[in-house]
């Protein structure tokens, strides 16, 4: 009997953990169904709110470029001639005045032929209230904050698409010989120049030019050779640009220390740190061109750009010769960084540093990181300008790649260890 | 939709095939494991399919068009591979990774709305919407693996070229996997992928292309081809196929090893 109840008791239990299973499965797709759909409206969440971050950082950097811009606006030029004179910022009004007379003497009579009978007395008037050549002073200063700007929108973006296309947060186009190959066409324009680039500026750039991209060449050509001929081998490609790197630094040494005599040394270091090289109308010239010809592809394919960082085979699948795009991102990337140390010295240490800041502040994504690179590389650089602008140690302008790399250090060391994890 | 490969040499070096005469097909709604011992050619095999290295001999056709001279565009419209061992370059979010599918539909264009949404599409279909603004670099393995194959949904092909995608996961995430690559044929695509195990070919119910080093392929159903015999002149080891009946009454195999 008490064993039949016991029976019973256990047959009971059966059945009703039979029915709560069946009542649970029959409930699991829907508490599965409002699990999904709770992850996904927090997925969302996320999405908007790291959308409105990354939003927050751009307008933060675009505001911070735009105020550092205005203030190299208001700083005269103070060029190797007027050494020693520099370290005055004209007043805000003044600069403005200024701008207001460019425009009035530059755009507005391309709308009314009439105003040009007023260039004379409008300049007239001009210098009669303010301070004597503030006008050239300022509106070379505007010429060569663009400049800049865009030379440190170059450097960042080719160390960009170097990091990307070899996979490595450590790559520029350094490793391919660029800078050396830049010092070297430097010590041939010692030689064979005038003395200064503005006497001189067309051997200047075929001089720079010339043994940059000559260096790149030669990388390329012998790793294409050594690899069999057929494909590109990233890791051909680097030990190869380090041996040339090498090569190009002990003889740039060499000559330096062993066959330039004092003066022509001299004549090289001012060349070498680009010198008048801002001002000139023709260099001012070729690096805008050249950054329409590498920026504006870069900004044009910066979503495709992305599958550089990807192997070749996963490219080609998704439809794309990633081969050929990373062989374009490399020609670029080498360009832009030649036309920028042509332009303003050696600063390549930007094209290292910014990208892996970027990377460390902003999504992967080659669209944000371009955008970010362009930002940050055009306000770093030109805080580095105006940082020399005052840095004077006796008559000696601090070159710009010195207070380049002395600022950039804190930072650099700074993200590293944030960013430590990111990437290994 | 139907891949054919007819009588096709595959290898590195130009003479040295390491596999002759190669003939299966794959169709829409069908899946198809590549098996065989590691060297015996299967990565090989799929490259040689996609185009990644060049045929030996034997063609390959897709509905009857000869595939050898398509461009890279093209193939891409029809066929995405997910390669095996990704390694991410950078910690890329999962839909900006999801999202690079997307580039032989769009050409030169930025990504449009229509984009982002068939991105969100395929991630769903996979079970990782959750995932969407995770670094790519901070999921597990299997998730890994599903992002990869939820890129490759996002190029909306016909046939879908899993090379290995359960290598290196736990069997909780090896279930998972094999779980979403049957729900995809079951969506009418085609699906081709090497495995390690007989067992998957067994759970998605497959063809079998079943590759050996010094001996011809073989090709069939699953059942027809890992046989006890046939695992044992492939990998050198004894297997006993054993049989059971699941809860809704369908009998499943798998392979246990005989020591």
């Amino acid at each position: 009997m008490v064993s039949g109840n016991k029976d019973r008791g256990y047959v009971s239990r059966i059945i009703e953990s039979a029915r709560a299973l069946r009542e649970r499965d029959a409930f699991e797709p829907a508490s599965r169904m409002v699990g999904d759909t709770i992850s996904a409206a927090r997925a969302k969440a996320e999405t908007r709110a790291q959308g409105k971050d990354t939003r927050r950082v751009v307008i933060a950097f675009g505001l911070a470029t735009a105020f550092i811009a205005l203030l190299s606006l208001c700083l005269p030029y103070r060029g190797i001639d007027t050494m020693g004179s520099g370290g005055t910022i004209y007043p805000l009004g003044d600069v403005l005045d200024c701008y207001r007379l460019w425009f009035d003497l530059t755009i507005a009579p391309l709308f009314d032929n009439t105003l040009y009978n007023l260039t004379t007395l409008k300049l007239a008037q001009f210098s009669q209230t303010h301070e004597g050549g503030m006008y050239t002073m300022v509106t070379n200063r505007a010429m060569a904050t663009a400049i800049v700007a865009v030379c440190g929108m170059m450097l960042a973006v080719s160390g960009l698409l170097f990091q990307a296309s070899f996979r490595n947060p450590l790559a520029t186009p350094s490793m391919l010989g660029v800078s050396d190959g830049v010092t070297l066409g430097c010590i041939v324009f010692a030689w064979l120049g005038n003395g200064s680039i503005s006497e001189d500026p067309g051997l200047y750039l075929l001089c720079v030019y010339g043994f940059g991209a000559a260096a790149v060449v030669v990388v390329l050509f012998l790793s294409r050779g050594i690899s069999g001929g057929a494909r590109y081998n990233v890791f051909d490609m680097l030990l190869l640009g380090t041996v040339i790197t090498q090569l190009l630094n002990g003889v740039n040494a060499f000559v330096q220390n062993f066959v330039m005599d004092y003066g022509t040394w001299q004549l090289f270091y001012n060349v070498q740190q680009a010198g008048d090289a801002l001002h000139d109308p023709l260099v001012q010239g070729v690096v805008a061109g050249v950054f329409v010809i590498t920026v504006v592809p870069a900004l044009m394919l910066r979503f495709r750009l992305n599958l550089i960082a990807f192997s070749n085979d996963e490219g080609r699948m998704m439809g794309v010769r990633s081969g050929l795009l990373r062989g374009l991102a490399l020609v670029l990337g080498a360009t832009m960084q030649l036309a920028a140390i042509a332009s303003i010295g050696q600063v390549a240490m930007l094209s290292l540093a910014v990208p892996f800041l970027v990377r460390y502040l902003m999504p992967s994504d080659f669209r944000s990181q371009f955008l970010g690179n362009c930002l940050i590389g055009t306000a770093l650089l030109l805080v580095c300008m105006i940082i020399q602008h005052f840095a004077l140690i006796g008559i000696i302008t601090v070159p710009v790649g010195t207070i380049v790399s002395i600022l950039i250090i804190p930072f650099f060391v700074w993200v590293i260890a944030l960013g430590r994890g990111r990437w290994s | 939709m139907k891949l054919a490969v007819r009588d096709m040499s595959c290898g590195w070096e130009t003479g040295r095939p390491v596999q002759r005469y190669v003939n299966f097909t794959v169709a829409s709604g069908e899946i198809c494991c590549v098996l065989g011992p590691n060297g015996c050619g299967k990565s090989t095999l799929f490259k040689t399919v996609l185009g990644l290295i060049p045929r030996q001999a034997g063609s390959v056709s897709f509905d009857g068009e000869n595939i050898a001279r398509w461009s890279p565009k093209k193939l891409a419209s029809v066929m995405a591979y997910v390669s095996q061992g990704h390694t991410p370059p950078f910690p890329y979010k999962v839909r900006d990774v999801v999202l690079l599918g997307r580039t032989n539909k769009m050409g030169y264009a930025q990504p449009s709305a229509s984009d982002y949404q068939i991105v969100d599409n395929a991630l769903n279909d996979m079970g990782i919407y959750d995932l969407v603004e995770k670094p790519y670099t901070d999921v597990s393995g299997g998730e890994l693996q599903l992002v990869m194959i939820a890129r490759a949904l996002a190029q909306q092909p016909q046939l879908l070229v899993l090379d290995e995608p359960t290598a290196a996961l736990d069997y909780g995430n090896v279930v998972r996997v094999i779980s979403k690559v049957r729900g995809l044929a079951k969506k009418g695509y085609g699906v081709i992928m090497t495995t390690h195990s007989p067992d998957h070919a067994f759970m998605c119910n497959s063809n079998v292309v079943l590759l050996q080093r010094n001996a011809s392929m073989q090709f069939g159903r699953a059942v027809d081809v890992i046989t006890e015999r046939n695992m044992r002149d492939a990998y050198g080891v004894g297997v006993k196929i054993v049989e059971f009946m699941t809860r809704e009454g369908e009998i499943m195999r798998m392979c246990a090893p005989v020591f």
